[in-house]
């Protein structure tokens, strides 16, 4: 009788433990099943339009550290990854995979020329947020904060986001990959006023 | 050596002769390519000078399982209070980590082509990176770094990428590795070399690699050992790495 309890007792814990990993595994599938290597496509220019345009498509999509592939269902694919992991192959990317790839940058760090990644292409890019802030790269330059205007970066040691629009009170409308319990979206933001926040701005606009 | 005397010895007459004296002649040459051969074969490759100009030296302890010639790292700790104007720790607290309100203690490292300084403080880790190579507007850094620490660890070695070049202007990457505990010594395989960290002070050991960078996939890898305080071998692997954040 003991036995067959103890049986029955390892039975359900090793059944629990292996439903228990499935379903953390259903959400490190994205990045698998969805993404791709595609080589990107150089451009001649880029607008400021152009990149808003691009990175709307990441709207209501979801955030990944180390990320940088997403579709345009808007909807966070993979909810409740582990944060701060690198290899959990969420969908989304991250803050400064999610700036590279809208300002549309180059792998390498010493070319400033414009090449388009596919939304499904999964690339993060060179760059951390401290390298935005401090206008590493040959793309990237800083400028002061009062100066940066729709599409700029606002980039402080940990986190970077893109202007979308100003507020009337000073505040700004940042579009960014804000976290994994808030994926990718535009908030309302103070950076402008946060001394830890500098101004940084892609090079070579278009218009 | 002893290989010239039996071709130099032959006397074959006409054309065996002229035959004769082309083999020795082909013998000899492929004697002494042989020994060059054998020479740069033997030949220490190994890097005589740090990054600062000081002399390379190898590590107190043999390091087991290291098939190339193991360059020992410098490492300096310094509290955080004793800290000298001029020091790398010093301009990197008045660089790159001026934000930072460091405690305990700060590791200063000097490798062949690199220079870091790690430091902790209530935020997390902080470092400042250095190279060989051109960098940006003469900056005195090339990378810095900052790891939010999670129980004290930290989730992902904050490789950096973008901004440090060796010489000929090759990328290199720097991150942060915890070791095993029980580990004294940590290896990194460069070409023709093994760069051996020395693990300081309780912090994570910030090193480079100066041929593990492909820029193209934005990640970089680093072949490691880790060996106890008498080099035996711990554990061996790879660590691959992506910026992230």
């Amino acid at each position: 009788m003991i036995v067959t309890l103890r049986f029955l007792i390892g039975f359900v814990a090793a059944f629990c433990l292996f439903v228990a990993e499935t379903a953390s595994a259903y959400h490190t599938r994205f990045v698998a099943d969805n993404c791709n290597y595609a080589s990107p496509t150089p451009t001649s220019f880029i607008t400021r339009d152009g990149s808003t345009t691009v990175a709307l498509r990441a709207r209501y999509e979801g955030y990944q550290w180390g990320g940088g592939c997403w579709n345009d269902n808007n909807v966070d694919d993979s909810p409740g990854d582990p944060t701060e992991n690198p290899s959990t192959g969420g969908e989304g990317g991250d803050c400064s995979g999610f700036t590279f790839k809208v300002w549309r940058e180059s792998e390498s760090t010493g070319d400033s020329g414009f090449y388009q990644w596919g939304m499904l292409r999964d690339v993060h890019g060179p760059y951390r947020a401290e390298h935005f802030k401090s206008g590493t790269g040959a793309p990237n330059v800083t400028l002061s904060k009062s100066a940066a205007i729709k599409m700029d970066a606002l980039a402080s040691q940990n986190h970077v986001g893109m202007i979308y629009a100003k507020n009337a009170d000073g505040t700004d409308q940042i579009i960014e990959a804000k976290g994994e319990a808030y994926g990718t979206n535009i908030w309302t933001r103070t950076y402008r006023g946060d001394s830890s926040y500098g101004g940084v701005r892609r090079t070579g606009w278009s218009g | 050596m002893s290989v010239v005397p039996v071709g130099a010895g032959e006397h074959t007459p006409g054309p065996g002769r002229v035959f004769g004296l082309h083999s020795s002649f082909l013998l000899l040459v492929a004697v002494a390519l042989g020994a060059i051969g054998a020479a740069c074969s033997t030949d220490d490759v190994s890097p005589k000078t740090l990054m600062d100009g000081s002399g390379a030296s190898a590590p107190p302890v043999e390091i087991e399982g290291v098939s190339t010639p193991a360059v020992l790292t410098k490492v300096r700790v310094v509290a955080v209070a004793a800290i000298e104007p001029g020091s790398l720790a010093a301009k990197c607290l008045r660089g790159r980590a001026r934000d930072a309100h460091p405690t305990g203690r700060v590791v200063e490292r000097i490798g062949v082509a690199s220079a870091t300084v790690t430091l902790r403080d209530m935020s997390g880790l902080h470092g400042c990176d250095d190279s060989p190579g051109r960098r940006e507007e003469d900056r005195r850094w090339c990378g810095s770094s900052f790891g939010r620490l999670y129980g004290g660890h930290l989730r992902d070695p904050r490789l950096d990428i973008a901004g440090c070049s060796t010489a000929d202007g090759r990328p290199m990457g720097f991150a942060w590795v915890e070791v095993t505990r029980g580990a004294r010594y940590l290896v990194v395989e460069q070409p023709g070399y093994a760069e051996v960290y020395e693990a300081a002070a309780g912090l994570p050991v910030r090193i480079s690699t100066t041929t593990g960078v492909r820029v193209e996939g934005s990640r970089a890898s680093f072949d490691i050992s880790e060996h106890d305080a008498h080099g035996r071998l711990l554990r061996r692997y790879q660590l691959t790495a992506v910026p992230t954040g």
